[in-house]
């Protein structure tokens, strides 16, 4: 077995979305018009 | 046989024969790995039969992955629990801030279309900005700052004078700071690149529609004059100061012309500091009509598409998993428009039905607990239609604002899952 990306950590799940306008404006592509 | 774990309900497991086994991907944890034919039997043969698996270090593997869980594990209450902290995280405060909602552009499907004001955020205003934040960083140890509008770029002023404030005041509290900005390009100079890269601003936004000809007609200035000479050459002077995306809104009338900015930016060999996206136009009451628009599925499979014929980096769109879904429905996010309104979404900014207070110098909010409450209060984990979806904690019920326009507004990788973990895994060189 070859991991090829690790699981991430509950701590890196909320830093990651808490990035909040950044990260989301950028991970989902519906968000947001202008 | 009693056995001691079972399955993950989030394992995605997708055939790669030509690799003697196969792919397994896990949405609740994010990890990703490739079993050969071998393993697989084993890990199906303890699922069905109970068959030991005999070598403790696969097995310790499968389990640190989630691919494989303890029999009492319930996921649902895991990603509940996830979803809880993120949502009532204190640790992190997120802003985003419009220093002004004017805007030099007329784009035809602009949600804030007859909110544009001309005026720029004034000193009171700015002063209540350090002020909220002032009170609301006790427990707060990461401050994000997202630049929006209007376009701010039209309010360099205001940006420069509450970073250089917002920047000492996390210093001064030991609070790491971040920012990043949603602007037209049409201001970015080089020269205001390196202005925002010392107020540390870490990434930039810029949207670009297609060719020349189709972009000037989508995103044209007030005055009706084309931008996407103007937009391009300012991104090839600051490619090498800030990174950049560029979000390409696409419906059915520029979906053709969408390779184009791809090959601009090999053309000028920025593939690899520019990244750009494709997102969906959305219809807009009485701006943009649902007939232009296209399905969150033909949308995704459009960007998947995109990605592959044009050889861009997967990495960035790599489905982890989320807590919450966004600031929106964060206890620890708001907007804050240039007249110091707030709101808990940016697609809200300038709607006076949406506004949750001010922060006036008291800092008071207006009574709008029902409309907080409900970007505060859905829970995928118990909604009928998101609780049975696997896609769940990479999706966490989509985007807060559309779900309560009665819109559901699914994860992208709901569509194009398999196509992308397929593509992605492909990407590694040392396995291939």
């Amino acid at each position: 077995m070859e991991v090829l990306v690790k699981p991430i950590s509950a701590e890196m799940q909320v830093h990651d979305c808490d990035a909040g306008g950044g990260g989301c404006t950028f991970q989902c592509g519906t968000f947001i018009v202008r | 046989m009693d056995k001691k774990y079972k399955q993950s309900n989030y394992n995605f497991i997708y055939d790669n024969s030509d690799k003697d086994g196969v792919i397994i991907y896990n949405a609740r944890t994010g990890a990703l790995a490739t079993l050969k034919e071998k393993q697989y039997k084993i890990f199906q043969d303890y699922l069905l039969l109970g068959t030991n698996i005999e070598d403790l270090e696969f097995e310790k593997k499968l389990l640190q992955c989630g691919f494989l869980i303890h029999k009492d594990v319930d996921e649902k209450f895991l990603i509940k629990t996830g979803l809880m902290k993120g949502r009532y995280n204190t640790n992190r405060l997120s802003l985003t801030i419009a220093p002004t909602m004017a805007c030099n552009f007329r784009c035809i499907y602009c949600f804030e279309q007859g909110q544009y004001k001309n005026s720029i955020m004034n000193q009171d205003t700015m002063e209540n900005t350090i002020k909220f934040v002032r009170n609301h960083i006790s427990n707060v140890k990461y401050l994000h700052i997202s630049w929006f509008g209007g376009e701010p770029l039209m309010a360099m002023s205001v940006i420069e004078l509450l970073s250089e404030k917002l920047i000492q005041l996390c210093e001064e509290n030991g609070i790491e700071y971040s920012a990043n900005i949603v602007t037209n390009g049409y201001l970015m100079t080089r020269e205001v690149a390196e202005k925002l890269k010392e107020y540390q601003v870490k990434s930039v936004q810029v949207t670009i529609d297609g060719c020349r000809s189709i972009h000037d007609l989508r995103r044209p200035l007030a005055n009706g004059k084309g931008t996407y000479d103007q937009i391009m050459k300012n991104l090839i002077e600051v490619s090498n100061v800030l990174p950049i995306n560029i979000r390409i809104n696409v419906d059915s009338r520029n979906l053709n012309s969408v390779n184009e900015v791809a090959q601009f930016l090999k053309s000028h060999n920025l593939q690899n500091t520019i990244y750009p996206y494709l997102a969906m136009v959305v219809p807009v009451e009485g701006v943009y009509q649902e007939q232009d628009c296209i399905s969150d599925k033909a949308y995704s499979k459009q960007n998947i598409k995109f990605m592959i014929d044009n050889q861009l980096s997967l990495t960035y769109a790599y489905p982890f998993p989320k807590s919450n879904y966004c600031m929106a429905d964060s206890c620890n996010g708001w907007v804050i428009d240039s007249e110091g309104y707030l709101y808990k979404c940016w697609c809200d900014i300038g709607n006076e039905e949406k506004q949750m207070g001010s922060i006036d110098s008291e800092c008071k909010y207006v009574d709008r607990s029902k409309l907080i409450n409900s970007y505060l209060e859905f829970d995928p984990t118990i909604d009928e239609k998101c609780s049975a979806c696997k896609v769940l904690p990479i999706c966490m019920g989509g985007c807060p604002n559309s779900r309560l326009k009665g819109q559901m507004a699914c994860a992208e990788k709901k569509y194009n899952l398999q196509e992308y973990i397929i593509e992605y895994t492909k990407t590694f060189t040392e396995y291939y």
